[in-house]
Formats: structure tokens, C-alpha cells, sequence
């Protein structure tokens, strides 16, 4: 838990006949971490050749994501990866998906093309309901810019129905009055630009021009109507069209789905074949699995091969020539853990091997937004927002998840403080189990080991030493662990700068404890401070001796360069541990402010007679200081975290661990 | 102008507009589209998911394109709203390029009617009506039913420029010349608001818009000088630009392929660019001056942290990607198309 998972390497070595079956057993395994064998020390000199593949990854992909594209049109969604098996993998036949794909987007283009046509008869349509928006009678003239041309006059009865039909190919509409015995009366609006088109099919169904019809004058609204029951119409067809497009993939969808599975457990099984490597008669291949797996891919290998394989096992540990950000990192934290994993992997992955911070950043983290957020009511809130956006975000398990747990936590622990300090919603609705953060800040002198704002502060700077100083316990077990022992000794955070810092640390509580008026006695600033400063001055020297001295020769002027390091590194070393532990009064100072801000709001509700009002300031403090001070207070615990705290000891070089797994997203 | 407060908020902005732009890997992806249907699904992540939908309602490809071109003078409007009052004439005109284009459009429709005689019923309606023009309506435009009406339309509209070409319009028988005034009189326009600023910032300004001249005078030299009498191709010359000069509209002395391509820093060693077709020539350099405006644009957004560069690079950046999109679905719509013959 305090060190990401232990890794092994494997090494293997199995007969040709037993590739598929070993790839197979691999992919459904889902643990391996390949490394590609033809560039590692087992190449045989280049003599190593890769696996021939019917079909190339970049192939396999482009398929698959056609076909994804096509379902997704459809809106059908993807079978999950995780429900995939590697035993029903099949040869793929691309030419067939390709032909089935190319068939499916043939048909669907034809539909387009149907789809294209209609859309210009819509348009013509809207067209010339636009034009005829413009002016306000039918009997009018159009405006002189309208590109509108209007025609009365009559058509034999038994001409009626071939006019329309002959003039529905244009953006036209025709409007028949009530008939008389053998005629209608009929107003025909049209694009003056088809005037020249338009007049031959008049002439051929005997259009008569009369005066603009009585009866006819003013029915722009049934013109109208006529001309939206004609887009509706057409819109209908439109959407019937795109059902038909989108009804061509649901229909291929099974076999689609079933072509998108093979193709995906092909592209692991590529991915992983990718990284073998073969002789004549064996293939060769190794990666990084978690130790806890060792046992059982071995026995699965075994079973995969019916026993005729060779398997090494090599411990990172044992093996000084493996470099430790070559090893891939595995953090395995339990759910509460989950968002502390997240804020420790977005800064970066700890180096293999290295301290894991998570279990640590979770306890500081919580207690320092505790610490600068407490109180109960307020906390509430937060754990009540962060669980619903959790809850809502659960299946994707996606950034806001863990954002949403991560400020549910937040909440949890301000209750806890709120509970200690005894605040709720601003109110002292309970007494305060520890101290009355509210009365200490507004002035009142508290009682116990906690007396006012600068025990307050006090509290904050304690916190800080305490998380500095497991910082540097925690460089100092990184050290040895990578025998790096100089490091152990002179490094800032080694034994020196903890002893530098240790010393500081007395020097100053003595002299606060003594009222600001006297320093500890001359001998023991000389072994707190004094022997470690001169210690520091063999540092730079001691580095040449041990490290540096096969690459360089000793020259008197480096002597100097020595002093000059001993001298820069001493004043980085006191202005860095001074700044950084003053940096978590920042903690008292956001407290502070959350206190400073809710007894002004309380002031200006108490000034205003209105209780009504008084509530609704409240209310919306209450809200404002929640937002505010929430992020600041969250803002604040990563940066302590992240630059006081990780810059002691982390390594951040870590290597992902990604196996080739079909349960991997 | 080019202080801090002026700029600070609006070219904030931009930087946050420049990185949602799409990516040369994005368009190399679309070049690689197996069909049109599947390149447009590649936008539904992007700010252009629209026109997937759009095409799928519709099948129409000009219905596509007209989105596309509301979009961008949505998207220019958007940033004229939020910019300083010092910013407001210069981004109103480097976005007026989408209004004098649709005016062309509108133009051409006309012209196709009057005086082609041909049907415009398949066009008319993709005319971008949400771009308003200034004084006059695309209505007033298409349905001129003559030279005369047309002019008298437009004489009191900033498109007056191209009346002169349509006075001539029975002699000549095309807009050439009502286009090239339209296109000489917006850039003068965007030349007289650039010379209002001061400064580096004035240069910068100079400097960008001297690129674009170039890239105008060329294509004119290439494309146009030869459809003109002798005597007329020094009209063409449009000043501002560095590397084509007046002089190389003299029939006598148009400058040789290696020599232009010299002046674009495009010349490559044994160039087979030196027989080819002019239009060759032209996109040639085009694609190696887009590879340097490119360039430029990274290097103006790193430096022109508060003056009016940025504006200037990002709404050309957003035209050339409107652009590029229209031609990446149209080459793949006609790729499709051509082969099956049937269809």
C-alpha cells in the first residue's frame, strides 16, 4: 500500500505451433505489460524476426472504427470490451467487412441522393412562402424586389388535377376558389425567374387570365396553410428518408456488432503478437506483470503450451541493470482511496519502487481542508453535492466521479472539524468539542491550551513541521531503498537537512517559549545548527570523490566552486525550510477568513429589521462562503500537498503499467 | 491603442478560441475519409457537429456548405461583440469578407438569370440570408430584371465599386471586372483601417496584410492577367503586398515560375514546376504559403500578446479552416460520385 504494486519480469520462450493458443491465453489473462523482445538484451543480436500478420493494427483499426462510425449513426451502442473472449476469435475476413461496409454506405448515399432532391423541392417551398410573407394581401402587387409572380384566371374542371401535378416541380402554388359549373377560378403564385417554364404548361392546360377573382381576394392565410401542409408534407418524406438511412444500419447492426468484437480482440491480439519475437522454431517474449500474478499466468502459460515452454522470472530488485523508470507502476489503493490516487497520478506516477503518497495525502489532505473548513453545516452541503455528482456521474467513472467522491470527503472531514470547533451553518448550535474557532477569531478569549488567534496559528505551523518532517522521513526511506546513500546523508532531505531542520525547529520554539527574549544556550545551537552547517561543507566534495571523479580530474579552482556550493546550498536550505513551514499558516489564515466572512454576513443580517431579508442574507453567505471558500480551501490543500509536501521526497518518473487487456478501457 | 487593458481580455479570448480550431492531424483524418457520410461523422466532436446532422436531414451537400458559412459569420460577429471599441472597425472588416463574398454570390445568380438565361432554382436558395447585407436585400439583387434596375440598386451601397463592370457588362459578358473592383475595394477599406493604428502595431498589421495582397496579386498574375488585353492587366496590380510588383503586370516583363516561386521562398532545387500549367504554379505556392502562414500564425499568437494581430490571425484562421472544410467534402462528395457513374 505504501509502495506501488511489486513487479516481475517475465521472459518466455514457447514453440511456434504454440503462439495463438499462448496469445489467446494472454489476451483473456489481461495482466502482461509487453516489452517489445527484438529491442531488449533477448534480440539475439537482430536475429529475432517479427511475427508475420495477415493484417496490419493500423487496418484492423481503420475497420473498427468504421464500423463504429456507422452504429454510432444509428445511435446503437458498442458491446463492452469486458464481455469480449479471446477463445471466439476468428480470422477476419477484411475484404467481406469491407465489402459489407461499402455496401451499407452505398445504400444510405442513394437515400442521400433521394434525401438531396427532396430538400430542393422543401426549398423551393419555403421559398416562395417567403416571398409571400413579404407582402400582406394576395390581391396586392408584390413589392418591386419580390421575386414573386402572381396569375389569376380560370381552368376547365377536368384540367384541374394535371395543372397541379405539372406545376408541383416548380416552386409554385396554385389556389383553386370555389368552382362553377365547369370552371375554377384559380390564383397561381410562382419565381418570376421560372416565368419562361411556367407559361408553356399554362398554355397546355388552357389557362385563361382574368381580373383577380372577388372571391379569391385576401385568402393569403389559405395560401399559406396550403403552402405548410406542402413543407410538412415534404418534411414527413424527408424524415421517412432518414429512418430508411438509419434503418439500413440497425438492420446490418448484428452482424456489424459481431464484426466490431472480432476486430477488437484482433487488435489486442495483434498489439501482443507485435511485441514477440521468433527463431525458426520458437518465439520469444517478455513484459512486466504484478508479482501477485506470477503463479497464475505461469500455470496458464503452461496449460497454453501443454507444458513445452521456458519461462524466466527476474526480480527488479536482483537486477541492477534494469533501470527503475523502465518498470511500469501499478497503484492499487482501495475505493476510499480512489480520489487520493487520482490527485497523486495528476501530479505524476511515483517512480517503481519509490514511496507511494496516496494513504499519506489522503489523511493531509482531508485534515488540511478540515482545517481551513470546519464547519459541520457547510460540510454537509459539500458531502451532499459531491455524492449527487458522483452518483451521477457513476457509470462513466469518468473526471467528474472522482471529483464528485473527492468533494465528498472534503465534506466529511469539515463536519468533523465543524463537530471540534463546534460550528454549524456559522451557529454555535452544539458546544464545541475542542475550541470555539468562531469566538477565538471575533475576539473572545478561549479557554484551555488553545487561547486565542496565535495558538491558532501555532496549531497550523505544528502541522506544517509534522507533515514536513514525514516528508523527510519519507526522502530518507526513498534513499536507502535506492541505495542512494550520499543522498541519505547530505541530501536536504537526508539526515543533515532533517538534523538542519530538526535544530531550526527547537531553536525557534525555544525562542518564542521564552518570549521572544533568548536563543538556546551556545552549545546546543552549535550541535542543533552549528555541527550540521559544517557538515554540509563536505557534501560537495564528497560528491566529486564518490560520483564525479571518473569524469572529471581535480583542479585547485574547484575548491572554490565547492565553497561557493556549500554557501548557496546552506541559504537555500534555511529560506526553503523557513518558507515552506510558514506556508502552512495559510491553513489558519483561510480558517480565519471562513470564520471572518460568516460574522459578516450574521452583522449585516443583524442590522436589517426585515427578518425575512436577515434569512435571505444569510442563506445566501451561507452559499457564497461555501462556493468561495470550498475552492479555496481545496485549491490550498493541493498546493500544500503538491509543493510543500511531494517536493521533499517524490519521484515522479513513474512508468503506467497498461497490460494488453480486453478489460482495460 | 495597443495597451494592455484594450487587449488583455479580447486576446485572452482568441487564445482560448485558437486552440478549439481543428488540428492538421483532424484534417488529415478528413482527406482520408473512406466516404463523405463517414468524414462528416468525424465533426460531431467538434464545434462543427451541426453539419453532420445537417447532412443527415437533408442529403444535401450546398445545405452543408451554407451552414458553414453562417457559422463563420457567427462565430466573427461573436468576437466583434466581445471585443474593445478600438478593436471593433478592424474585426468588422476583416469579417465583411464572408458579406462581400455572399454579395458575389447573390451577383452571380443575377447574372446567371438575366443574362445567361439560365435557371437559378437549385441555387437561389443556399443564398447565406442570415449574412445581412448593407442596403440593399439578395432579393433586390436576384430580381433585378435589368442592368439599370441593378445599378440603380446598388449605387448607394458600399458594393457601388462594381458598377463600372456592370455598365460594360453587355460588352464583356462577364463580372470579372465588378468582382475584381468588389475585391479591390474591400481591401482598400481593410488598408485604411489598418492605417488608423500606430506603432509595432501598425507593422504587424502592415506585415499580414502585405502576405494576404501577395497571395491576391498572385493568383490575379496567374489565373486572370492572361484573359486580359495587354493594356488592361496593370489594373489588376493591388498595392500592399511585397513580392509581386506592379511592374510584373507589364505583358513584357511577367516574372518566370522560378523567379516567383523565389519570391514566396517556395523554389526547390531542380523544380518541376517549370513547364507546368500556371494554376499548378499557384497552388504550388498556396500550399507552401500556407505551411508559412501556419508558421506565422503560431508566432504571432506567442507574440502579439496585446495588439490587434491576434484578431487579424484568427479570423483568417477561421476562414481558411471553413475553407478547407468545404473543399476536403466537396473533393470527397465528387470522389464518390464520379467512379459510380450510375449515380
Amino acid at each position: 500500500m505504501i509502495f506501488p504494486q511489486s513487479m516481475i519480469r517475465l521472459s518466455a520462450v514457447i514453440l511456434h505451433k504454440s503462439t495463438d493458443a499462448v496469445t489467446r491465453a494472454l489476451l483473456n489473462a489481461g495482466v502482461i505489460d509487453f516489452i517489445d523482445i527484438r529491442k531488449t538484451e533477448f534480440s539475439l543480436s537482430g536475429h529475432l524476426t517479427a511475427i508475420d500478420q495477415e493484417l496490419g493494427n493500423s487496418d484492423v483499426c481503420d475497420l473498427r472504427n468504421r464500423i463504429e462510425q456507422l452504429l454510432k449513426q444509428a445511435n446503437i451502442t458498442l458491446p463492452l470490451t469486458s464481455t469480449l473472449d479471446a477463445d471466439s476469435l476468428s480470422p477476419v475476413d477484411a475484404k467481406q467487412i469491407v465489402i459489407q461496409i461499402e455496401t451499407i454506405t452505398a445504400q444510405i448515399r442513394d437515400i442521400r441522393i433521394k434525401q438531396k432532391e427532396l430538400q430542393h423541392k422543401l426549398n423551393r417551398k419555403n421559398e416562395i412562402l417567403r416571398q409571400t410573407s413579404l407582402f400582406e394581401k394576395i390581391d396586392e402587387s408584390p413589392p418591386a424586389d419580390s421575386g414573386v409572380k402572381i396569375r389569376t384566371g380560370i381552368i376547365l374542371k377536368s384540367r384541374k388535377e394535371g395543372l397541379a401535378k405539372a406545376l408541383s416541380v416548380y416552386p409554385a402554388v396554385i389556389h383553386f376558389a370555389n368552382a362553377t359549373e365547369s370552371e375554377f377560378p384559380a390564383v397561381l403564385l410562382y419565381m418570376k425567374r421560372d416565368e419562361e417554364r411556367i407559361s408553356p404548361v399554362l398554355d397546355r392546360f388552357c389557362w385563361q387570365t382574368i381580373e383577380f377573382p372577388s372571391e379569391l381576394s385576401g385568402q393569403k392565410d389559405q395560401i399559406a396553410d396550403k403552402l405548410n401542409s406542402e413543407i410538412s408534407e415534404l418534411k414527413d418524406k424527408q424524415k421517412s428518408l432518414r429512418m430508411s438511412a438509419e434503418n439500413i444500419i440497425v438492420n446490418n447492426a448484428p452482424s456489424l456488432r459481431e464484426s466490431w468484437k472480432n476486430l477488437t480482440i484482433t487488435k489486442h491480439y495483434i498489439k501482443i503478437q507485435d511485441s514477440f519475437g521468433k527463431t525458426t522454431d520458437t518465439v520469444l517474449f517478455t513484459g512486466w506483470i504484478p508479482r501477485n500474478k506470477q503463479r497464475q499466468t505461469e500455470k496458464m502459460i503452461k496449460k497454453a503450451t501443454a507444458g513445452n515452454c521456458y519461462l524466466e522470472w527476474s526480480r527488479p530488485e536482483k537486477d541492477s541493470s534494469v533501470l527503475p523508470d523502465a518498470i511500469p507502476v501499478k497503484l492499487n489503493h482501495g475505493s476510499f482511496f480512489k480520489p487520493f490516487q487520482w490527485i497523486v497520478e495528476n501530479y505524476s506516477l511515483p517512480q517503481y519502487g519509490s514511496i507511494d503518497p496516496t494513504i499519506i495525502v489522503a489523511i493531509s489532505f482531508l485534515a488540511m481542508f478540515g482545517l481551513m473548513f470546519g464547519d459541520a453545516g457547510h460540510g454537509l452541503v459539500l458531502s451532499l453535492a459531491g455524492a449527487t455528482i458522483a452518483f451521477a456521474n457513476g457509470k462513466k467513472q469518468n473526471t467528474p466521479f472522482m471529483l464528485g467522491r473527492l468533494i465528498f470527503w472534503c465534506g466529511c472531514a469539515s463536519i468533523i472539524t465543524g463537530i471540534l470547533f463546534g460550528s454549524y451553518f456559522g451557529f454555535a448550535f452544539f458546544p464545541p468539542l475542542w475550541f470555539d474557532y468562531h469566538g477565538i477569531v471575533l475576539g473572545h478569549k478561549g479557554s484551555g491550551l488553545i487561547s486565542d488567534v496565535y495558538d491558532i496559528l501555532g496549531i497550523t505551523i505544528r502541522f506544517g513541521i509534522i507533515i514536513i518532517g514525514s516528508g523527510l522521513i519519507l526522502n530518507m526511506i526513498n534513499r536507502l531503498r535506492s541505495h542512494q546513500y550520499l543522498g541519505f546523508l547530505f541530501d536536504k532531505g537526508g539526515i543533515l537537512g532533517s538534523w538542519f531542520y530538526a535544530g531550526g525547529v527547537y531553536t525557534a520554539f525555544f525562542f518564542v517559549n521564552s518570549n521572544y527574549k533568548s536563543f538556546p544556550p551556545a552549545h546546543l545551537i552549535a550541535i542543533a545548527i552549528g555541527i550540521p552547517t559544517l557538515l554540509f561543507a563536505l557534501k560537495p566534495s564528497l560528491e566529486f570523490f564518490f560520483e564525479k571523479r571518473k569524469e572529471h580530474d581535480f583542479k585547485p579552482a574547484l575548491l572554490l566552486d565547492w565553497f561557493m556550493d556549500w554557501i548557496v546550498e546552506l541559504l537555500e536550505l534555511f529560506s526553503g525550510y523557513l518558507s515552506n513551514t510558514l506556508s502552512f499558516m495559510r491553513i489558519a489564515g483561510l480558517g480565519i477568513a471562513h470564520v471572518s466572512l460568516m460574522s459578516a454576513f450574521f452583522q449585516i443580517a443583524a442590522t436589517i429589521e426585515s427578518g425575512f431579508i436577515s434569512l435571505v442574507i444569510l442563506i445566501l453567505g451561507n452559499i457564497l462562503v461555501i462556493v468561495l471558500e470550498g475552492l479555496s480551501a481545496g485549491i490550498q490543500s493541493l498546493r500544500l500537498n503538491y509543493y510543500e509536501f511531494f517536493s521533499k521526497y517524490f519521484r515522479g518518473s513513474g512508468k503506467v503499467y497498461q497490460p494488453v487487456s480486453l478489460r482495460r478501457k | 491603442m495597443g495597451s494592455v487593458s484594450n487587449y488583455a481580455y479580447i486576446n485572452a479570448r482568441i487564445h482560448a478560441l485558437i486552440s478549439s480550431l481543428l488540428t492538421e492531424d483532424f484534417f488529415t483524418r478528413l482527406s482520408r475519409s473512406p466516404s463523405l457520410e463517414e468524414a462528416l461523422f468525424l465533426f460531431q466532436k467538434t464545434p462543427y457537429h451541426i453539419i453532420s446532422k445537417i447532412y443527415t436531414q437533408t442529403g444535401d451537400l450546398k445545405s452543408v456548405e451554407q451552414a458553414l458559412t453562417i457559422h463563420l459569420f457567427h462565430k466573427t460577429r461573436h468576437l466583434a461583440k466581445h471585443a474593445p471599441p478600438a478593436l471593433h472597425p478592424l474585426i468588422s472588416v476583416l469579417a465583411e469578407r464572408t458579406e462581400y463574398n455572399a454579395f458575389k454570390t447573390a451577383l452571380r445568380l443575377w447574372f446567371d438569370q438575366s443574362f445567361r438565361k439560365r435557371t437559378i432554382a437549385d441555387y437561389s436558395e443556399y443564398i447565406p440570408r442570415e449574412i445581412p447585407l448593407k442596403g440593399i436585400t439578395y432579393d433586390a439583387i436576384i430580381n433585378s430584371p435589368d442592368t439599370e434596375t441593378l445599378i440603380s440598386r446598388i449605387k448607394t451601397t458600399p458594393y457601388c465599386s462594381a458598377i463600372p463592370g456592370l455598365h460594360d457588362l453587355k460588352n464583356t459578358q462577364t463580372l470579372l471586372a465588378s468582382e475584381l473592383a468588389l475585391e479591390n475595394s474591400y481591401y482598400h477599406k481593410l488598408a485604411t483601417v489598418i492605417n488608423t493604428f500606430y506603432g509595432k502595431e501598425k507593422d504587424r498589421l502592415l506585415s499580414l496584410f502585405a502576405d494576404e495582397i501577395d497571395e491576391v496579386n498572385l493568383s490575379r498574375l496567374t489565373r486572370i492577367s492572361h484573359l486580359l488585353a495587354d493594356d488592361k492587366q496593370a489594373s489588376l496590380y493591388l498595392e500592399g503586398g511585397f513580392r509581386i510588383t506592379a511592374e510584373d503586370f507589364n505583358p513584357s516583363s511577367h516574372p518566370a515560375t522560378d523567379e516567383i516561386l523565389k519570391r514566396f521562398g517556395a523554389l526547390q532545387p531542380n523544380s518541376r514546376l517549370e513547364k507546368e500549367h500556371p494554376s499548378e504554379i499557384l497552388s504550388y505556392i498556396s500550399a507552401h504559403m500556407h505551411r508559412k502562414k501556419q508558421l506565422r500564425y503560431v508566432q504571432v499568437k506567442v507574440t502579439s500578446l496585446f495588439d490587434a494581430g491576434l484578431a487579424f490571425v484568427y479570423i483568417r484562421m477561421c476562414e481558411n479552416e471553413v475553407n478547407r472544410i468545404i473543399s476536403a467534402l466537396n473533393s470527397l462528395y465528387y470522389m464518390i460520385r464520379i467512379p459510380g457513374g450510375s449515380e
